[in-house]
């Protein structure tokens, strides 16, 4: 290395040292000793000690009760019930957790790429206003989701919300219509947010709301980067539309749908504001995530050594989807 | 729909445009009701909820989240943690990018494959150790544990490596022969060319620093430093009953973001579009 190179060497490194420093303190320390954190007690007020994988093991483990299994069996349970008392997590709130969190993504999942898709196949085209009706589908977007979940709060709310009143004035309507019928339509009265059968499901609604206009601004990009001349060359051989869209723009976009997918997923893992805000995981904890029962426990009850633990299972989790997601991809994604 | 615009009919044409007006309001009606629901009373919203309009526009309910709500103080609270994060990622990643695109240094390409890869890390991940840190350095419920670390961005890095390698190297010769330094050549050369990325990252930033939640909700506990989010989920419990207050509250934090939105609306799409699509 001659003198110029060592010049410009320290250069470089003296560009890159505030975001190295910062890098280096605020976050590869960070993930040092949340690692650390994970095989530890730590609760914020005495000084960790190192338990090993307990924390992973309270998490992810089961505990086996022949005993229970057998007095089970003898009040009358049937096998299947009766598996309920033989195999007994260890912290049946964490698998609570997790099993709403992959409820919810398959949710938002559903919910948010299909439709997106098609808002975007509708707003690729070359007619006035296109831009006004996008800025329209980008905003829940940019909206802090603590406020878009404080309005549909009270949207959702069973005695005066929005859908509700929308609802029953709807029933209401029809109910004039159908009663020369002979027959009433009940009221529906559907306590979204305090029935443990719909919260959920509220809540997954409200996040997609907010995603819908990012999936549909990155297919949008990418329907927009399909050559043209594809689509000419189809219309010259007497493709009709719809043969175009399956035949030329889908397989040309699947690297996007698994984008959308991969980035999607990986966002509702790390859901906390909206069942914070609207629900405290409640009710019956039948909208606690995983990383709210994180905060629960690292936050609320200072459990930090079990709270990074799960910290990590979520890293885990998102680690494996995205693998698996790409494993599959290699086979149905087109590439050119 | 593509290419095939002129194949469609006047009918066809209207049929889209109600259909589309349709979604568009059922989209946003949300934000509407937000709105409207903010210059009500609490008999007025209650009397009726889908009515937008009470008695007169009630300008009050903005006095009270402002004054007795603390929610002015909450804004600017926001405003200079988001302007200080927005400042501060931009000229890190300025640097930090300009080094990885344009400066040779031995292990420059693997110390930007380990840049890369955390950027799947979630940062609930290092929550529980900032916090601790943040406790050490006596941080803790103080702007600065919303501020410096969240000051370096390896997402940002990354936006602007990739558009400094696109700029002509030729530019930074001519000003190289003539003597300048690097520290020049980035801020006078670079900078000015780069006001697309640069624009596109601080939508990135700003979105993220004034929405931010979790992290403050945990790090700040003294409601003079509250953020706008947090002074929200508050007023909620103490506003229950009373929507009018906590949709005025909901529209001073949703609304910054919301024109900045309007008003830069292509660089919102041109950071989206391209960090989906160069990952």
């Amino acid at each position: 290395m001659n003198a110029n190179q060592r010049r410009e060497a320290i250069e470089g490194f003296l560009f890159l040292l505030p975001n190295f420093l910062g890098f280096l303190i605020f976050f590869a320390v960070p993930l040092a000793v949340s690692f650390y954190y994970s095989f530890t007690d730590y609760n914020l007020f005495q000084p960790p000690n190192f338990i090993g994988l307990q924390n992973y093991i309270t998490a992810l483990g089961f505990s086996f009760s022949p005993e229970e299994y057998q007095a089970a069996l003898s009040q009358g349970a049937t096998t299947w019930q009766a598996l309920g008392d033989l195999i007994v997590p260890k912290d049946p709130t964490f698998w609570t957790a997790l099993g709403n969190t992959f409820q919810y993504a398959i949710g938002v999942l559903l919910l948010c790429i299909m439709p997106s898709f098609l808002l975007a196949w509708l707003l690729n085209s070359k007619l006035p206003g296109m831009t006004i009706f996008r800025g329209a589908f980008y905003i829940p977007v940019v909206a802090s989701i603590v406020g878009s979940a404080l309005v549909w709060f009270w949207i959702y709310n069973r005695d005066s919300g929005v859908i509700n009143i929308a609802l029953s004035s709807l029933v209401n309507t029809l109910t004039n219509i159908t009663q020369y019928l002979g027959f009433e339509i009940p009221e529906p009265i559907i306590g979204w947010l305090v029935d443990s059968n719909y919260a959920l499901i509220s809540l997954v609604i409200l996040t997609s709301w907010a995603t819908i206009g990012y999936d549909m601004v990155i297919f949008l990009a990418a329907l927009q980067g399909i050559p043209r001349h594809l689509f000419e060359a189809a219309t010259v051989d007497g493709a009709t539309r719809s043969q175009s869209l399956i035949k030329i723009t889908i397989p040309m976009i699947t690297p996007t749908i698994f984008f959308v997918l991969v980035t999607n997923t990986i966002a509702v893992l790390q859901i906390f504001s909206e069942p914070y805000i609207m629900t405290q995981g409640g009710p019956a904890n039948s909208t606690l995530t995983i990383v709210y029962y994180l905060y629960q426990k690292g936050f609320q009850r200072f459990q930090m050594g079990y709270g990074a633990s799960l910290a990590w299972i979520v890293f885990g989790l998102i680690f494996i989807i995205t693998t698996l997601q790409f494993r599959i991809a290699n086979r149905w994604v087109y590439e050119e | 729909m593509l290419g095939q615009v002129e194949r469609i009919t006047v009918w066809q044409k209207l049929a889209y445009y109600v259909f589309m007006s349709i979604l568009g309001f059922l989209v946003i009606y949300p934000f509407l009701f937000m709105l409207y629901t903010s210059f009500k009373d609490s008999p007025e919203v209650f009397a009726n909820i889908l009515r937008p309009f009470g008695e007169r526009l009630r300008f009050e309910n903005y006095f009270i989240v402002l004054g007795t709500v603390n929610m002015g103080r909450y804004m600017l609270n926001t405003a200079f943690v988001t302007i200080s994060v927005v400042i501060g990622q931009i000229i890190t990643s300025m640097m930090g990018g300009y080094a990885f695109a344009r400066i040779n240094f031995p292990g420059r390409d693997q110390l930007f494959r380990i840049y890369l890869g955390t950027i799947m890390i979630p940062f609930v991940v290092i929550m529980i150790p900032i916090y601790k840190q943040m406790q050490l350095f006596g941080w803790l419920d103080k702007f600065q544990s919303l501020i410096i670390p969240w000051v370096f961005t390896a997402a940002g890095t990354f936006l602007f490596r990739q558009f400094f390698k696109s700029i002509p190297k030729d530019l930074e010769e001519a000003a190289i022969i003539d003597g300048a330094s690097r520290w020049t050549i980035l801020w006078r050369i670079f900078a000015p060319l780069s006001v697309p990325a640069i624009a596109t990252q601080f939508t990135i930033s700003f979105l993220y620093a004034w929405n931010s939640f979790i992290w403050p909700l945990v790090a700040i506990q003294s409601k003079d430093n509250y953020v706008v989010t947090q002074g929200l989920a508050d007023i909620q419990g103490g506003y229950h009953a009373s929507p009018p207050i906590i949709m005025a509250g909901a529209t001073l934090v949703i609304l910054p973001t919301v024109l900045i939105f309007l008003m830069a609306q292509r660089y919102f799409i041109e950071g989206v579009a391209t960090t989906g699509m160069k990952n």
